[in-house]
């Protein structure tokens, strides 16, 4: 009697885990992603900036988003600011010091909720060797599966994201407060779902 | 001035502070002054360091961090081979494992990830030229009423500063300012004594391994994380102590016509590799960044 209520509760478990939605995974389309930077030039304006080269994945759960996850890696050396010369500066030690730390990596920690599209993440940005707490307001914009016949029907998810951080937390000092400290961050992300 | 401006940072303070415990150092006297001056040297860097780049946490994550204490550290080596006296097999020991340490450390996150023959191989060369950059410039640094070591070090610091700003790194090279700056003063303070008399203070241990241990870190810097930097003009810096022999063949005679020019003669003839140093990588820089 106590063995087949065992046998009992344990199917209904096992009912109701297959049941519930599980969070979906989704690899970051790097075509249709932009990992973008704002910084201030000397009081005139801010400059734009943006990484070309960036891995990553995120699991989406729209009912428990407590459950998501976001993990991304991006490539120092990929540092765009439409300046060649400009570029190979900021990969030096002055900056990125690309040769010596190539990755800059985000991994969440925490996700909330705060409105019926909105959300807020929290998690470990990577930088230099220096790891600190960021955290994210982000928009959830849209999933439905790719309208285009080529992307056969794939499942589709696209977020936009955007945090401020002091680049000296994390020891880049170079020419701050001239070039700003403060970094404005954009993030424009779609994520195919993996198989 | 602004506090804030990279000159006073790296130049004025640098130079007044290391002016400042020399001309203190006068009051110590012999062995104990040139110790107390390698102090103000060591210190002058430090400050400048301070000044322009902060206090780095400890233990420093990236290897420009880690520079603030190898210079430390080679203060620190260069004062127990000073208070010891300056022992041959200690004094040339600490010429040898400070780059051996240095070099260790700062490429610790390349050899820890696995290291790679071409890593292996660089790291090696790199010992081996700023190994023999500083047994030359301790050579030197006994001779020439203490001017001739600072004044091979402010040239070689000179020529790294440009090498360094031409290789898109502004920071190491405005530490390179600050170590010439530095030298500056000690070597000023011996190239009057030495003219108008009084004491000079030498080039002592604690100065030349903070110094220019600190300058041969900033060049293995530039080559390892600096693609950008040329490493043939970083060759011609390490040719620098070198040019002490062929200036020494100068005849300037003696007394104090020789004690006038003697120093600069040394510089002028160090400035031959410097300079070619500084050709080539104008030569090899390309566009100039747009900030």
């Amino acid at each position: 009697m106590r063995l087949a209520g065992a046998i009992g509760l344990a199917a209904c478990i096992a009912s109701l885990a297959t049941a519930a939605p599980a969070a979906e995974r989704f690899a970051i389309d790097p075509s249709h992603s932009n990992i973008l930077f704002l910084v201030g030039h000397l009081g005139y304006s801010r400059m734009v900036g943006q990484f070309q080269e960036f891995t990553g994945e995120f699991t989406f759960d729209e009912q428990a988003v407590e459950g998501s996850a976001v993990a991304v890696t991006i490539s120092a050396a990929s540092i765009d600011t439409d300046d060649q010369a400009r570029d190979d500066h900021l990969r030096s030690p002055d900056f990125f010091n690309a040769a010596e730390f190539p990755e800059i990596t985000f991994v969440s920690t925490a996700i909330e909720r705060t409105g019926d599209n909105t959300g807020r993440i929290t998690g470990e940005l990577t930088l230099l060797g220096v790891t600190k707490p960021v955290t994210l307001d982000v928009t959830f914009n849209q999933k439905a599966p790719h309208p285009l016949p080529q992307y056969n029907g794939v499942l589709v998810a696209g977020f936009s994201g955007r945090t401020k951080i002091l680049r000296s937390d994390f020891g880049m000092s170079t020419f701050a407060p001239a070039i700003g400290d403060e970094i404005e961050i954009l993030l424009e992300v779609e994520g195919q779902q993996a198989p | 001035m602004s506090t804030d401006d990279p000159v006073f940072q790296t130049v004025i303070a640098p130079f007044a502070v290391a002016l400042a415990v020399v001309a203190i150092s006068q009051l110590a006297g012999g062995r104990r002054g040139q110790i107390f001056a390698g102090l103000g040297v060591a210190l002058a860097v430090l400050v400048g360091y301070a000044l322009l780049a902060g206090v780095p946490r400890f233990p420093p994550p990236a290897s420009t961090q880690k520079l603030f204490y190898l210079i430390a550290l080679g203060g620190l080596l260069g004062l127990v081979v000073d208070a010891a006296g300056r022992p041959p097999l200690l004094d040339r020991l600490a010429v040898v494992a400070l780059p051996a340490v240095a070099l260790v450390w700062l490429a610790w996150r390349q050899l820890n990830a696995g290291p790679e023959i071409p890593l292996l191989v660089t790291l090696g060369l790199l010992w081996a030229g700023m190994t023999a950059a500083l047994w030359r410039l301790a050579d030197a640094s006994d001779r020439g009423a203490g001017v001739t070591g600072p004044a091979l070090l402010i040239v070689a610091a000179t020529g790294t500063a440009v090498v360094a700003l031409l290789g898109r790194t502004a920071t190491l090279s405005l530490l390179s300012g600050a170590i010439a700056a530095a030298a500056g003063a000690l070597a000023l303070w011996n190239y009057a004594a030495s003219i108008i008399g009084g004491s000079s203070h030498g080039f002592g241990r604690m100065a030349l391994l903070a110094a220019a241990g600190g300058l041969a870190a900033i060049c293995a810097l530039l080559v390892l994380f600096t693609p950008t930097a040329s490493r043939l003009a970083l060759v011609g810096i390490l040719l620098v102590p070198f040019s002490e022999p062929a200036a020494r063949r100068i005849r300037l005679g003696s007394g104090p016509t020789e004690r006038i020019l003697s120093p600069v003669v040394h510089a002028a003839v160090a400035a031959i590799p410097a300079l070619a140093a500084i050709g080539i990588a104008y030569l090899s820089s390309g566009e100039a960044p747009a900030f």
